[in-house]
């Protein structure tokens, strides 16, 4: 690869893209929307005297986009890209900050564009200093539109929140699942967004839920989020016996069983790889798992050369498509 | 549509009662010594909580002491959030649980900056006091808002402060919100000429390590030979190394001295175990460098043995730039870790699933295996472990 040539090719690239319209001014320009005055709502720029005192100079398109956001003007996609145009002057510009937070938890507001909000202001927690995003403030806006009723707007944040370990959307989950409040996403998504914090975990609850499911997806999701807790492994062992359980919460259980308790993964695992009747999603899921575990699977077990010979048939004759490719893998592991 | 709860499960009226107390009359002095008793990591009442609850007793706790006045006996339990919390819950306690001093105390001011540049990344709005978290409240704060206002009460006592907070101000890294509360101190320490802060700022706050000019929380506590607790009572206590190898407690520790750390691989916390361990590296090395090896040995013990097998340990220390070996290793009980809790008197306490508070410590055992010396919730420092570990081997 030709370094100084791709540098300059990228640099050009950027230069050409920096002249472009941004996608705002585009649609502004088709819109004929454009002012040159706008409201002294946010104080961004020195207010003059005299009559004009409510009224500010349009300096940009950031400003052009405040204003359009602030007076709730232009169409929906005009409004969307307002938002982009805003969220790129935020950095420089820290009372923008807080009109991305207005749109977002304004629920009369079209939700493209309180996503296209939400979408900025994610952006601007990874991006913008300190000095300009105000993440108690975020943290508290994403707090008061939980049970919004957009359910895409809801999961986004409810995910946010659970992602920041954040105690209020614990609860809330926690209360959801255990019917002390109305449910704010299904249960099985409240069970795996509480696994974001393996120290918030209700492993009590979640067996509760695998022994009392109320459906079999959250029944899921409990087994999952067992391999946090070292007392389930006997449960995990049990569900991974269990040839009338389910496939998918046995293959779970396989996986959960692995993280947790490696060495009793091993002896079911082998049990499991050498009979025929299993399931093959299962078997393969096993195999797929001693792949990673070899050294554990020599400490565990007397003998693997069954175990081999096995997956070996298997890799030549195996029926089912991901059972054999489970096989070939394992093979030619170079780490086994 | 709920599930069916267990049995156990519904503790909130536990919680609201204790909050109640926790929250409630302030003039009654007898509180004060009920709330202390509740401080200690290993106290039942955070037995089974998630982390969550567990910081909220503990912050509603701390609060209180603002009010009722902060006893020695809290003090440090404050301090080690300072120095070493990342939950805003925590912080913001502290930050108002040092103002329930007597008097201000200049020796606050380098653990609060240090609050300020750990906290501003993950500061969170707090409403003390309100059992559960709640998405709106009336009464709200932030941690940064409650460190300008122990700043505020400090006024000229801060002065060393001074500098850092206006530059602060002037590079404005902070947010908009938190301007008000960051003025306000720089105004009161400006304005109370009474008291001259000596403490020159480098001495003071610059660098990793904190002075403790308060003198009230040695770095480490020594313990004399008569008062050290017999390693007897472990004899039931097996431990498997990170090679998967099985110790008695004598056949570990007995025999050297051993600087002995406490972590768990799922501590979220950089400043705590993560930290530990990465410290306890330096520490091998500075054994090294000192000509003691095979003389002072290095050992961790996990608070979390039933998830932290073997392969996990390895994997954490490797991480963090430890080296295993006859004189360096770490363990995890197989058998025995209630024993070893509580003849340790571990600060540590479990939810669900796993540890859901603990403190900073460590240990440095005689050659008996005996606890001749211990941090507690400071950051403890290589060289003062060291000189420790130096002081067992003249006296034994």
């Amino acid at each position: 690869m030709d370094i100084p040539a791709y540098r300059k090719r990228i640099e050009s690239e950027v230069a050409k893209a920096a002249q472009r319209p941004s996608r705002f001014g585009d649609l502004l320009a088709r819109s004929g929307a454009a002012t040159r005055r706008r409201p002294a709502l946010l104080g961004i720029q020195p207010v003059d005297g005299g009559d004009e005192e409510a009224f500010v100079e349009i300096v940009d398109d950031v400003d052009e986009a405040a204003r359009i956001l602030e007076l709730r003007e232009g169409n929906t996609d005009l409004r969307v890209a307002a938002i982009e145009e805003v969220t790129s002057g935020v950095t420089e510009r820290a009372a923008l900050f807080r009109l991305l937070i207005e749109r977002l938890v304004d629920r009369e507001e079209d939700i493209s564009v309180r996503l296209a909000a939400l979408s900025g202001l994610v952006q601007l927690n990874i991006s913008a200093p300190r000095s300009v995003f105000d993440r108690p403030m975020y943290l508290d806006a994403l707090r008061s539109i939980v049970n919004d009723r957009d359910m895409t707007l809801r999961r986004r944040v409810i995910g946010i929140l659970a992602r920041e370990k954040d105690a209020f959307i614990q609860q809330q989950l926690l209360d959801g699942l255990l019917g002390r409040s109305a449910s704010l996403v299904p249960a099985s998504k409240a069970i795996q967004l509480l696994g974001y914090d393996v120290h918030a975990i209700p492993t009590n609850l979640l067996k509760e839920i695998v022994e009392h499911p109320p459906n079999s997806a959250a029944k899921r999701e409990a087994v999952r989020l067992l391999a946090a807790d070292p007392t389930s492994a006997g449960l995990l062992s049990r569900l991974l016996a269990d040839q009338t359980e389910r496939s998918d919460v046995r293959r779970i259980a396989a996986i959960g069983l692995h993280w947790l308790a490696p060495a009793k993964f091993a002896t079911a695992a082998r049990r499991i790889i050498l009979d025929d009747e299993e399931d093959p999603d299962l078997r393969a899921t096993c195999i797929s798992a001693l792949s990673s575990e070899w050294d554990g699977l020599e400490s565990a077990l007397e003998s693997t050369d069954d175990v081999t010979n096995t997956i070996v048939g298997l890799a030549r004759t195996a029926s089912s498509a991901p059972l054999r490719r489970a096989a070939k893998a394992y093979l030619v592991n170079p780490d086994r | 549509m709920g599930v069916r709860a267990p049995a156990g499960i519904a503790a909130d009226d536990a919680l609201v009662e204790l909050i109640s107390f926790v929250t409630g009359d302030h003039t009654d002095p007898e509180r004060r010594r009920a709330l202390v008793a509740v401080l200690p990591e290993r106290h039942p009442i955070y037995a089974g909580r998630s982390t969550n609850a567990t910081m909220r007793i503990r912050g509603d706790v701390l609060a209180a002491f603002e009010h009722l006045g902060l006893p020695d006996a809290a003090f440090m339990y404050a301090i080690e959030e300072l120095e070493s919390g990342t939950e805003a819950y925590l912080v913001a306690a502290a930050a108002m649980a040092v103002r329930g001093l007597d008097q201000p105390e200049r020796g606050l001011v380098p653990f609060l900056l240090r609050a300020i540049d750990r906290i501003r990344l993950v500061d969170d709005t707090v409403a003390i006091g309100t059992v559960v978290p709640v998405a709106e409240h009336p009464r709200t704060t932030t941690a940064l808002a409650e460190i300008f206002r122990t700043f505020e009460w400090l006024a000229g006592h801060g002065g060393a402060a001074l500098p850092r907070l206006m530059a602060l101000r002037a590079q404005r890294i902070l947010p908009g919100d938190a301007h008000p509360a960051l003025n306000a101190a720089i105004e009161a320490i400006e304005r109370d000429s009474t008291v001259v802060a000596t403490v020159p700022v480098a001495s003071c706050c610059d660098g990793d390590e904190i002075e403790d000019p308060t003198a009230r929380g040695a770095r480490i506590e020594r313990i004399s030979e008569r008062a050290r607790t017999s390693s007897g009572p472990l004899a039931g206590v097996v431990l498997e190394d990170e090679s998967a190898g099985r110790w008695s407690y004598s056949e570990a520790f007995v025999g050297h001295v051993t600087v002995l750390a406490f972590f768990y691989t799922r501590c979220d916390n950089p400043n705590k175990c993560s930290l530990t361990v990465t410290k306890l590296a330096e520490l091998q090395r500075a054994i090294s460098e000192a000509g003691l090896d095979g003389i002072v040995r290095t050992a961790a013990i996990t608070y979390d043995p039933a998830f932290d097998v073997p392969a996990r340990l390895r994997a954490y220390g490797a991480q963090r730039g430890y080296s295993f070996g006859d004189d360096h290793r770490f363990f995890r009980t197989t058998e025995g870790f209630d024993l070893f809790r509580a003849q340790f008197q571990l600060g540590v306490n479990f939810g669900e699933a796993t540890v859901n508070r603990h403190q900073i410590e460590l240990c440095v055992l005689d050659a008996h295996g005996r606890i001749a010396a211990k941090a507690s919730r400071r950051q403890w420092n290589v060289g003062d472990v060291l000189t420790a570990a130096r002081a067992l081997m003249v006296s034994g």
